[in-house]
């Protein structure tokens, strides 16, 4: 198995010193500009931002979007309040009108209302 | 504090690689500032992005980048030569000579007999890395010349590591075919 082998090994690690020959012989320009680019690579590390940020932006993220569903449920539920309310005396309108008692009670509600809480000196 | 600390192994390790990105990248491109460019670009991401992660994870996330690159510049590329071709249905690539044996650089009478064989064969090899599909030429490149193992090259090339063996065997296989051919 290994003998069979040996040829593509040794060819392959032939390429491979070939290859680095030519990775050592590069000229200077090029290894000048290597090495600039290098710097500039490396200048960017202190400009990178935190390491705190990766995990932070998730839960900045998270964070803003349950506030949003908080104010989005509230608005929500406030709409569903008024337009309860506004049912119920709907729903109220429709009883009085359809109980077939004497239009002119409802009329004088105020009236009677007054009247019952009114103190009056009784009679001997 | 933390970019202080780790300033000092980074630089060693963009010093141990950029010789050889740049020889990948310009055996990709054969064009000396693309490769330029594409190395240079490679190394900023990695800083930027990867500086935190540990040292045992640079060079296959390196090679990615690198190899992300390339791949991009090569699609770059194709888009460019598609338009060329419509604006240009009449270009001159008739006139150029795309014989890959025709840009092998004249060895020279440096060394006679097996050294002047070897170096001729070396050249030979190197037009047919250059020819190699793209993937076949970084399984080889990454495997055989920066000795990544099986499973690191899978994640320099983000691929499953069946697909790394695949491309492996099949750049050796092409290699191996293209050098017997063109034996003296």
């Amino acid at each position: 198995m290994n003998t069979t082998r040996e040829p593509e090994d040794r060819w392959v690690r032939e390429a491979a010193e070939h290859l680095d020959g030519q990775a050592a012989e590069l000229d200077s320009t090029i290894m000048a500009r290597l090495r600039q680019g290098r710097k500039a690579a490396l200048g960017s590390l202190h400009n990178r931002p935190s390491s705190t940020i990766p995990w932070l932006r998730p839960l900045a993220a998270g964070l803003s979007t349950v506030a949003l569903l908080i104010m989005v449920t509230a608005l929500l539920m406030q709409r569903v309040s008024v337009t309860e309310t506004h049912r119920l005396s709907a729903l109220e309108d429709v009883e009085i009108f359809s109980s077939g008692e004497d239009l002119e009670l409802f009329e004088n509600l105020e009236f009677y209302s007054w009247l019952s809480e009114a103190e009056f000196p009784e009679k001997t | 504090m933390e970019s202080e600390t780790i300033q000092e192994p980074l630089d060693r390790f963009l010093v141990s690689v950029e010789r050889k990105a740049f020889v990948m990248a310009r055996m990709a491109t054969r064009d000396t500032d693309e490769a330029l460019d594409i190395v240079q670009d490679a190394m900023q991401a990695l800083v930027e992005k990867y500086a935190g992660r540990p040292e045992a994870e640079w060079p296959p996330v390196f090679y990615r980048i690198l190899n992300n690159r390339i791949r991009d510049w090569h699609r770059r590329q194709k888009i460019r030569n598609l338009w060329r071709g419509w604006l240009k249905p009449w270009s001159e690539s008739n006139d150029r000579n795309d014989d890959p044996l025709e840009q092998i650089q004249d060895p020279g009478v440096v060394d006679p007999g097996e050294g002047m064989d070897r170096k001729a064969s070396m050249a030979r090899l190197e037009v047919a890395l250059a020819n190699l599909p793209l993937r076949q030429r970084e399984a080889f490149l990454l495997r055989a010349w920066n000795g990544l193992d099986v499973a690191s090259t899978a994640v320099a090339m983000g691929c499953s590591v069946g697909s790394v063996k695949t491309h492996y065997s099949r750049a050796i296989h092409t290699l191996r075919q293209f050098l017997e051919e063109y034996r003296p």
